[in-house]
């Protein structure tokens, strides 16, 4: 008894804990394909694929819905205490950032239908490449977010927060950028509007990013750094 | 496992079971069936001890007694005519007596017949008369019918003892004298009554005679002096040792010789007690006292012993929690522990007393198997006990004192009964739970 | 994908590095490791200052070392696996500890500045002062009154009937039990359901009027609502008196104290805000025991 073991006496209590972390890495790569497959059609203009994007935010609502319920099942059972705690409070947190990505897809598919509905207002090449290419960093940082989430390593998570601010700062010069080549012609306010909300909900999918890294730390090292500079 | 392995492994748990069910039914009967048989073996010891010794002894409580027309002449009773207690008390009542059989039976002339005709009645018939005299001192001057017990013979022959058939030579009474005890229960003069007289006479050569009143006194003050002896020194021992004594080698030894004590034959402390007591500090031999001080010996390691485990039976949880409201450990063992432990340590000090009650062996080393008629009046006089009466009387050749052995027996059982009785009852009530 | 078993918490990399046997055994590990106790020992207002206490039962050394302050209207919960000497600690603040063969005490221990071993001292005041419910209910065997009146009487705390009556009242009400059993005082304390006999055992410590009261897990043998009943209790006594509870139930160290102390081996590993020791705990072995970790 006096021997320090890595997992719980209760053996079945950690594999409920490994569960809840599939189910979130589950829903993490089904959101992750959302936003991949909106990226692609706001580069190809495929509307059906945007239309699709739509529908599938239903799996992931059922996903979440299924976490949630397992996040009560441990409370109830398990009453979490320490590591554990956080854990599962991160874990929890996690889930509705996951489910707030997934909505921000959502947002970005439902734009690129507006974009590409009138042949008119099909946006310029510059402006679009100036979002395409923040949407390929957006989606990088997701992706190791993700990744980060899967391993567990605050140290990556350090490094991830640490570099938020250059992601940020691409933002400004993006939007910055819209502002200058926003069309003057008939369909112009439509693309611009659009663009800047297909940028917005991009920078909201970096701050998720960010929060889930965030939760790693916490969980790690009981420390809530969200609000704060590392 | 998986579960098919389980479920083959448990239907074959089943059927072994199953198989050897049999056996441990079987088992289960024979160990009751033992129980049973030693308890009914137990039983029927006790069922023919009793019956045995009841037998023989439930006549000794009766007496025949012989109804004499007595003629109290002044003459020979108090001839001064002063009537003083002193001359009542002095007066040849014995003669009397011989004068009312005589009128009874005019025809007996002969002298060897006279003193077989005086057998009929008790040699201490004179002194129920005399009683009888004191305290109706009117009486003197008239007749009246006194009942007197009747002789040892007459009443074995009432109590069916004698076989009148055998013949006249093997008889302890011939039949001259078997005509006698007929006329007068033809005449109404011989009735069987309760013989109040063995409570309170003390012991006698003459069957008829002989009490326990002597040997009941005696054994009240030997186990009175035990008690008051035994039982504070005992239980003081007791609390000492198990609730204040350090934990160390001397009280382990202690510990042990207490233990062994127990275990002491008693006549070794009869021995004791004659060497220390009668011999060295010259207490009065026979006494109650000596009897009682070597009886403490004996029951001294029995009840610091039962007190011991009553003190420890208590659960430490009452000492915690009067120490935990700043009880001193005085207060504590006073206030909460002994009361506890009371019921326990009553039960084995009425024990111990019931074995000293019961004890004869170490009293006969120290005098009180002596032939003492006086009934004792306190813890200095000679006297004998009960178990050392019924061995006196066990021992004594008259046919009559068989009947008396056993009826002594009965009134020593009947107390053992009691004090034991008395045990369970406190036990009862003063049981408290915890 | 990895699973959370395979990537240890960083925490858990730290502990399990600290804790390889590479040099020496396991246990001389252990010591070099629990050598200081984490967290806040001291307390800003300290009703009883423990420092460097020591205890041995003969040859085993049951606590080593533990310098833990308590504070005033504070309860501290006392946690850790069995034979952890928890217990040992607790009996040493009031002394019960004496009353075993063989054991003993060093380091200091004050009580309002005064330190409670000093050989001058009285145990009999030092138990009025330092109260203690016990884990199993042990009310006397006499009546609901004779059990609460007992400590007053023998301290003569009462100078009539009618102020005793008051004390027993007062300590009852205090205690949660006197509209249970104000028409039952009479009545023997051992009558009473589990969860009431050891309230009458809290309302027996408290009408001495200790200044501080010792629980050794003191709901170990009720039932959850007569264990919420003197927890919540606990929690109204907190006001007037300094409490110090052992328990077995992590739960129950959680919801009724303001700090928590976790014990191991002899040691207090830690100490500190029962909220931050039940989230964050700082020490490895804090942590695998709240967690459920011990195997």
């Amino acid at each position: 008894m006096n021997q320090v073991t890595e997992g719980h006496s209760i053996r079945r209590y950690d594999g409920e804990l490994r569960e809840l972390h599939y189910k979130v890495l589950e829903m993490g790569t089904l959101v992750l394909t959302q936003v991949k497959e909106a990226v692609r059609s706001l580069k190809t203009g495929d509307v059906s694929l945007a239309a699709e994007i739509i529908e599938e935010d239903d799996q992931v609502d059922d996903l979440e819905v299924e976490a949630d319920t397992e996040v009560v099942a441990l409370f109830a059972r398990r009453c979490p205490k320490g590591s554990d705690l956080r854990l599962v409070m991160a874990l929890s947190k996690a889930i509705t950032d996951l489910e707030r990505v997934g909505d921000e897809a959502v947002k970005i598919a439902s734009c690129v239908e507006r974009l590409y509905a009138v042949p008119a207002d099909y946006p310029a090449e510059v402006p679009r490449n100036q979002v395409l290419v923040l949407a390929d960093l957006v989606v990088k940082r997701f992706e190791s977010a993700l990744r980060i989430v899967d391993s567990w390593e605050a140290e990556q998570a350090q490094q991830f927060i640490a570099s938020q601010r250059e992601v940020s700062e691409r933002f400004q010069q993006t939007l910055g950028g819209l502002m200058d080549n926003g069309g003057s012609d008939a369909g112009g306010a439509n693309r611009a509007v659009n663009l800047v909300l297909v940028l917005k909900a991009l920078e909201r999918i970096a701050c998720h990013a960010e929060n889930l890294a965030e939760y790693v730390i916490y969980q790690a090292m009981g420390l809530v750094i969200r609000h704060h500079a590392v | 496992m998986n579960s098919e392995a389980t479920h083959v492994l448990s239907r074959r748990t089943a059927d072994i079971v199953k198989a050897s069910l049999g056996r441990r039914h079987a088992a289960e009967r024979r160990f009751r069936l033992y129980g049973l048989m030693s308890i009914g073996a137990g039983i029927l010891m006790l069922v023919i001890l009793l019956v045995s010794i009841f037998g023989q002894g439930y006549r000794a409580f009766s007496q025949t007694y012989v109804g004499l027309d007595v003629s109290f002449d002044p003459a020979v009773i108090d001839p001064d005519g002063g009537r003083s207690p002193e001359a009542l008390a002095s007066a040849d009542y014995g003669a009397l007596l011989k004068r009312a059989l005589g009128e009874l039976f005019p025809d007996v002339t002969e002298r060897q017949d006279k003193r077989a005709l005086h057998r009929l009645i008790s040699a201490g018939a004179s002194y129920a008369v005399r009683d009888e005299i004191l305290a109706h001192p009117e009486l003197v001057g008239h007749s009246a019918r006194i009942w007197v017990a009747a002789g040892a013979d007459v009443d074995l022959l009432e109590k069916g003892y004698f076989d009148r058939s055998a013949a006249e030579a093997e008889r302890r009474m011939k039949d001259r004298e078997l005509a006698w005890v007929d006329r007068l229960k033809a005449e109404g003069r011989l009735e069987r009554r309760f013989n109040a007289k063995f409570f309170t006479a003390g012991d006698s050569r003459d069957p008829e005679q002989a009490g326990i009143g002597g040997a009941l006194m005696g054994s009240f003050y030997t186990v009175l002096v035990t008690l008051v002896l035994s039982l504070p020194i005992g239980v003081a021992a007791a609390i000492y040792l198990e609730e204040f004594a350090p934990r160390n080698h001397w009280v382990d030894f202690i510990e042990v010789n207490i233990n062994n004590l127990a275990a002491v034959p008693s006549i070794v402390f009869g021995l004791l007690g004659l060497a220390v007591f009668i011999n060295f500090l010259g207490v009065p031999r026979s006494s109650p006292l000596v009897g009682g001080l070597v009886l403490t010996l004996m029951t001294l390691p029995v009840i610091i012993i039962a007190a011991r485990s009553a003190l420890k039976a208590v659960p430490p949880s009452i000492r915690e929690a009067a120490m935990g409201v700043g009880a001193s450990p005085m207060q504590t063992v006073f206030h909460h522990v002994v009361p506890l432990a009371m019921p326990g340590m009553l039960t084995g000090a009425i024990i111990g007393m019931s074995r000293a009650l019961g004890e004869s062996a170490p009293l006969l080393m120290i005098g009180m198997v002596a032939f003492i008629v006086d009934i004792p009046h306190g813890i200095f006089d000679p006297a004998t006990v009960l178990p050392v009466q019924v061995y006196l009387w066990a021992d004594s050749p008259e046919r009559g004192f068989v009947e008396r052995t056993s009826a002594a027996i009965l009134v020593l059982l009947a107390f053992l009964i009691l004090m034991n009785g008395t045990a369970v009852y406190l036990r009862r009530r003063f049981e408290r739970r915890w | 994908m990895n699973t959370i078993a395979e990537s240890q918490t960083v925490q858990g990399k730290e502990s399990a590095k600290m804790r390889s046997p590479e040099k020496g055994t396991l246990i001389a590990a252990h010591q070099r490791e629990f050598t200081r106790t984490i967290g806040e020992i001291s307390s800003p207002n300290p009703r009883i200052m423990c420092r460097d206490v020591n205890v041995y039962y003969g040859e085993k050394h049951a606590i080593q070392n533990v310098s833990l302050d308590v504070g005033h209207n504070e309860v501290i919960a006392l946690i850790g696996p069995s034979g952890c000497g928890k217990s040992t600690f607790l009996r040493c603040l009031n002394r019960m500890n004496d009353t075993i063969v063989g054991c003993r005490v060093t380091g200091s221990i004050r009580l309002d500045g005064q330190d409670i071993y000093d050989g001058g001292l009285d145990v009999v005041p030092l138990r009025a002062q330092v109260g203690m419910v016990f884990q199993k209910p042990n009310p006397f065997p006499k009546s609901i009154y004779e059990n609460v009146a007992y400590g007053p009487k023998i301290h003569g705390l009462a100078n009539s009937k009618a102020e005793l009556e008051e004390i027993v009242e007062s300590s009852l009400r205090r205690a949660g039990l006197w509209d249970e059993v104000k028409d039952d005082l009479a009545k023997p304390g051992t009558s009473l359901s589990g969860g009431q006999q050891q309230r009458l055992c809290i309302a027996r410590t408290i009408a001495v009027s200790p200044e501080v009261i010792l629980m050794d897990e003191p709901c170990s043998a009720l039932d959850p609502i007569a264990t919420a009943k003197i927890e919540q209790l606990i929690d109204e006594l907190r006001e007037l008196y300094t409490i110090a509870i052992v328990t077995h139930s992590m739960q129950q160290a959680a919801r009724v104290s303001q700090r928590t102390a976790y014990f191991h081996l002899g040691r207090l590993i830690e100490v500190g805000d029962t909220a931050q020791v039940f989230t964050n705990p700082r020490h490895p072995l804090t942590e695998d025991y709240i967690t459920g970790r011990f195997g």
